[in-house]
Order: structure tokens, then sequence, then C-alpha cells
């Protein structure tokens, strides 16, 4: 059994060295919807506010802000692809695409940088701690500005097994949908850090949002990762558990 | 008054006058056939109407709660009472005592010194006062409701009968008399296992070990208002919660609950008992079925006059609403202790140490759930202060050393770490008869890493937020 199980690892860590397969496998886009969005308003005390949390949509501004956490990025953090123009991408959609335009001037994307739930409010990030600022404590230098088009990878990129090369996507007519560029939070908190506060949607106007509940087009982040990576990883924690 | 000191001139008028006394002498047999002439049953007359009279002067004297007098009352008020048709001389060594005849020789009254036997009267009663005749009772009652070891002595017989009718005579008196003339000291429900032929034998082995007890509780009687005395509590109580920010999520305006604590078993000094507690919440907007209490119970008098209780309760949230449920009150919870209390005059000192066992409750927030962890509670808490007629003023300090209170949930973690609350508040209340009535606060006066009491997830025993008023209106029998 002994002989066995060494067998088994060392075809494992032999097929994870391997140099041919992280090339030849393409890049794959990878898609995970939040676990975790949050309203905080400074107008809401109560954290168990249940308007504030599994909404079809939220309307954010100036005193209203949104927390959107993926926690299932964790799970990814090593084998998410940034090299050479590899993003990291977050989608949102208005409920009005005309209001992509007040949208593009008037939300950020901001790196949260300290732990929070549900019951957040303005003022606490969680029961039984407030935040150094009501509202919400974030990395304001690490702040992104949305585009209304999606960063794409080039065809020709994932071709000759290089490193992927990000190309805009052709301009099309505004569906209300925003992508916020995150890859700098990615690469200073989740695989810099080894935290994962998510990020806040600050806004200066007011203006309303696809909700966790809407389906389709409920807040999501993207990214490419080489086929296969993740199933390897899972491969060797499964060995490993055994 | 007058009646009692009647009574001391009269057993003083008839101590002195029978030399026999100071001897140790028999009495009640009363079976040489001179008394065998016939006699007819009292049921009403001076001598049965005396008979009542006696009964309640017992009665506030609380002999039953004299270690040997127990049945004395029962005695005295179920014997039945019969009436010679002729009187007879002292003939008997059983009738020398004092308490039997007169200054002619003759006899009062005779009765078997076994339980549940009969008195019988002469004629040469019938001249005696209602006073004197409140005497007999209580004293040939006494012959049948003292140990066997004592209840034929009538020297022993006669000074306890004197001090339950000696002017002032008070319930601390008749239990150091009791105490100085029955060794043994048992309680009466071991007489009367033991038998009047047994128990003279069984009552030499057996009565070093409850000496010390007898004489203990002479010195610590249990005072009437004792808790041990009238343990059983009904009683209806509200808190408001003074909420904090923390709490501020779950906000618990105030809870209304209805404790029935019933104490049907043990013993007078170790009674046991089973309570139930049910409450109802009251949130911003509606209310909700709170926790169901079951609880088992028991107090006990100390051989150094301290007020013990202990209890076990669990606090089940099984019952409660759905909402209360998915919330971190939504847990079992399980405590244990005991309380040391002493009341002296004017004051009163408890304390109290407390356990209560971890848990843990699921809050349900949209699609996302997080666990609370509850660790274990360890409370210690001192009340004290002043009785002022039926009044009590006083208040309690409180430390709680809590395991560590853990929330988890999707990519969040928040531990405390091991903490500590520090609680006070006052304590006021008023007892009259039956009734008692008290209003009490209770607030967090300091803590570490920023706890309060919905930290502790135990709304039921120790309320939520920075603390509380309440008041409780009971009935305690």
């Amino acid at each position: 059994m002994k002989h066995v199980f060494s067998i088994l690892t060392a075809l494992s860590l032999a097929g994870c060295g391997s140099p041919k397969l992280s090339q030849e496998a393409p890049l794959n886009e990878e898609m995970r919807v939040s676990d975790v969005i949050k309203l905080i308003s400074s107008d809401i005390k109560e954290g168990a506010d249940d308007t504030t949390f599994d909404q079809q949509h939220y309307r954010v501004g100036p005193s209203r802000r949104l927390l959107i956490m993926y926690s299932s990025l964790n799970s990814h953090v090593g084998t998410i692809n940034t090299a050479n123009g590899g993003k990291v991408t977050l989608e949102l959609s208005l409920t009005i695409p005309a209001d992509t335009d007040s949208a593009l001037n008037a939300f950020k994307i901001c790196p949260i940088t300290d732990k929070w739930m549900l019951l957040a409010t303005w003022e606490r990030a969680f029961p039984r701690r407030k935040w150094n600022t009501p509202g919400g404590d974030f990395d304001l230098a690490g702040c992104v500005s949305p585009t209304s088009t999606k960063p794409a990878v080039s065809s020709a990129s994932q071709n000759q097994s290089t490193q992927p090369q990000a190309t805009a996507a052709p301009a099309a007519d505004p569906d209300g949908s925003l992508y916020f560029d995150i890859t700098k939070w990615y690469l200073n908190y989740p695989k810099g850090r080894g935290v994962n506060y998510g990020l806040i949607l600050v806004s200066t106007a007011e203006l309303e949002i696809m909700g966790d509940r809407s389906g389709g087009r409920s807040p999501r982040i993207y990214w490419y990762e080489r086929e296969g990576a993740q199933d390897q990883n899972n491969r060797y924690y499964q060995f490993g558990r055994k | 008054m007058k009646t009692n000191f009647t009574l001391t001139l009269l057993a003083a008028a008839l101590l002195a006058a029978q030399p026999a006394l100071a001897a140790t002498t028999k009495v009640g047999n009363g079976d040489d056939g001179a008394d065998l002439e016939g006699f007819t049953e009292l049921t009403a007359g001076p001598i049965a109407d005396s008979r009542k009279a006696a009964v309640e002067h017992l009665k506030r004297l609380n002999v039953q709660g004299v270690s040997g007098l127990g049945t004395l009352i029962p005695e005295v008020e179920k014997a039945q009472l019969f009436m010679a048709k002729r009187d007879v001389e002292a003939s008997l060594t059983e009738d020398q005592g004092s308490f039997h005849t007169n200054f002619t020789g003759l006899v009062f009254a005779r009765t078997l010194p076994e339980p549940h036997a009969p008195t019988r009267f002469f004629p040469a009663a019938s001249k005696l006062s209602e006073d004197q005749l409140i005497a007999l009772h209580i004293h040939e009652g006494l012959h049948r409701a003292l140990p066997a070891s004592v209840r034929e002595d009538e020297n022993k017989v006669a000074q306890i009968t004197l001090a339950i009718t000696s002017p002032g005579a008070t319930h601390d008196r008749v239990k150091t008399a009791a105490a100085k003339h029955i060794p043994e000291g048992r309680s009466n429900y071991l007489r009367a296992a033991g038998g009047s032929s047994g128990y003279a034998v069984e009552a030499d082995a057996e009565a070093a070990s409850f000496r010390s007890a007898s004489v203990a509780s002479d010195i610590y009687p249990i005072p009437d208002n004792a808790k041990v005395k009238r343990p059983s509590v009904f009683g209806y109580t509200y808190q408001r919660f003074n909420q904090s920010a923390e709490s501020e999520a779950n906000p618990v305006e105030s809870m209304h609950s209805v404790q029935s604590l019933l104490y049907p078993f043990g013993t007078e000094r170790v009674p046991i008992g089973i309570g139930i507690e049910a409450s109802v919440l009251r949130f911003k907007e509606e209310s909700q079925l709170g926790p169901l209490g079951l609880s088992f119970r028991m107090r006990l008098w100390s051989v150094r006059g301290f007020d013990i209780g202990t209890w076990a309760s669990l606090s089940l949230n099984t019952l409660s609403a759905e909402e209360l449920k998915n919330s971190p009150y939504g847990r079992d919870v399980f405590s244990t202790g005991i309380s040391i209390r002493r009341d002296l005059k004017n004051f009163y000192v408890e304390n109290i140490i407390g356990v209560t066992t971890p848990g843990t409750s699921t809050q349900k927030l949209g699609t996302v759930t997080y666990t609370h962890h509850y660790g274990s509670v360890v409370n210690a808490n001192v009340k004290a202060g002043a009785r002022l007629g039926d009044f009590t003023v006083g208040g309690y300090g409180e430390i709680l050393l809590a395991d560590n209170y853990r929330l988890s949930g999707p990519n969040f973690e928040d531990d405390t770490g091991r903490y500590q609350i520090v609680g006070a508040g006052p304590d006021i209340g008023f007892e009259q008869g039956n009734l008692g009535f008290r209003v009490f606060g209770r607030y967090v006066v300091s803590s570490t890493k920023g706890a309060d009491f919905t930290t502790l997830g135990n709304i039921m025993g120790k309320g939520t937020g920075q603390g509380s008023v309440g008041a409780q209106l009971s009935v305690l029998f």
C-alpha cells in the first residue's frame, strides 16, 4: 500500500511539474458571482435590516455604499493568470442602461482593508467593531474607475500558448454593464497579503445597480487560468488528504 | 401575656408543691383499674374549647419547626378527649407530676405515652381555668409527641411545658429547652419510624450523630423569612433591556417571563423542587415566544445557619419562533450553580457561583449562514443589603469570566479570546406575607474585548445589551 501511494504521488508530482502541460493548456475564462453583498447606509442603523442584503437591486450614492465579497476566489489564488496583461475583472450592471455615463464618472471600486460581515452598518464592520472611518475602511489609493467595455484575452495569445494579451472588445451600445479592472487588488490583497476583505463600491451619484438576486446580471468577477490548473490543484489536495 | 403569666404561676406553684419533680418520674400509664370507671367522649365544653386555644398558642410559637416537637400540634389537635365519671387519687408514680394532680391529690388527666393515644380528663380538671387547661393539653400532648426516651420523663416534659407556656415564650426559647432536654434532637419522622419501644435503643447509638445538628439548629434556627422555609415561587418578571450598539443587529427590547418553582420533595431543611419558566421576547415590531427554562432545584439549611441553594437549569430554544432560532440567542443554555445566603436581623449577604456550558447557534441572513460559538462562562456574584422591616435595600456585583466568543461565516471570523464582564446593579425588595415584590437593575460596569451581555448568548439568564431594569411580583410559599 505504501508503495502504491508513493508511485501515485510521484506520478502526480511529475504531472504538476510538466512545463508542457502548463504551456499547452489553453487559457479559460473563469467566472464567479459574489457570495456576500451588503448595502451600508448612513440612515440604516440595524445590521440585520433585510433590505440591505439578498436584493434584486441596490441604490447607491454618496451615503449608500455596497460591500462586495468573493470568498470563492480564495481557492483560485495562485492559479489565476495575471502575467502579460491577464486581468481580474469585476462586472456590475446598472438597472437603467442610460445611466452608464453617469456611473462611469461616479463609481469607484476600492479594496476594503478590514474584515466585515453581513451585519455591517455604516458605523460598524460587524457588531463588535466599528469601522475606523464611518462608511467603511478602504484603500483610497487602490480605487479603480469602471469602463463600459470588457477587457478580453486575444485568441492569438492563447493559440501560441504564450501569456495572455489583454485587448478591448469592440465598442457596443451600452447595456448598463460596467467593468472594473481589479487585478491590482487581487495582486495586493488576496495574492500578496493573503487576505480577502472584498471590495466596496463608492459612488458620488445616486444610481441603482442589479443585486445578487438578479440572476444573470448579478455582480460577478472574471479571470483567466490555464485549463486543468484548478483540477490539478484539487487532485494534489486530494492526494495530500489521503 | 396575661395568659402566659397565669400559666407560669400555675406551673411554678405546682412545681414547688411537688418535691417528687426533683427526681425523674414516670407518668401516663394509669392502667391500675382505678380510672376505668367509664368515660364519655368530650366534644364540647370548656375543656374541648381550651384545646383550640392550646393549638393556636403552639402555632404562634411555630413549634413544628422545633426538632423533636414536630408532631406536638397534631397530637394536641387530633387526640380524642374523654371525661371520667369520677375523680381518682394520684396513686401511681406516673401521676406525681405537677401537671397531673391538684393539691388534694386528685388526678387532672392521664394519657398513654405513645402517639395518637387519647387524653382522659377527670372531674377535677373541670375546676381549672382556661389557661390551666391549655397548659394541661400541651403537657399531655408532649407525653405523646416527644421521642420515646424523653416522653415518660415527667421532669423533662414539665420543663418543656414551662418553656412553651411561660410569659414571653418564643420559638427560640422553646427550641433551646427542647435541645436541652431532647439530646437526640432528631426529627419526629424518625421518632415515628423508630416506634416507641425500638427508638430508645437506637437513639443512643444515633444520638451522637444527630446531636451536633440539633445543637446547631438551635443556635441557628430557621427564621420565618428564610427562603428555605418558603422556597416555592410563582411569579412574573418584566425586564427592559438597555440596547448597546452591538446588539442593534438583533434588538430585543424587553422580556416578559412567568416562573413557577415548586418544591414538593425533600424535607423541611432540604426541600427539592422543579422549576418552569416561560418567556416572551418583545422586538421592535413584534413579540415572539422566547426560551423555555426547566430547572432542578434544591435548598438546604446548613448546620451553620446558612441558606444554601443549588440549581441545574436548561434554557431551551427549541420551542422558540423560527426567527429566534436564526438569531444569536437561538441556542440551548445549560447552567448550574450554588448560592449561599445568610440573613441577619438587619443585613443579608449572598454569594452565587455558577457555570454555563458552551454552545453554538446559527444565524441565517439571506443565503449566508453565520455560526456563533459561545464559550463556557463562570459567574461569581455577591449580593448584599440592608433589611428594614419588610423592605430589603441592596445591590449586587458580579464578575463573568467567559471563554472565547467566536463568530464565523463566509470569509469572516471574529474571535474575542477570553473575556470578562463586570456587572452591578441595585436590588430593592418588599415582602409581606406570601407576597413579594422587587425591582432590580443590571449594568455592565466594565468589560474586555468590547463584550456586553449580548456576547454571552444567554438571554434568559443574563439578558442582552448593556443591561436591564426589571420588576418581579411573586407569591412565596
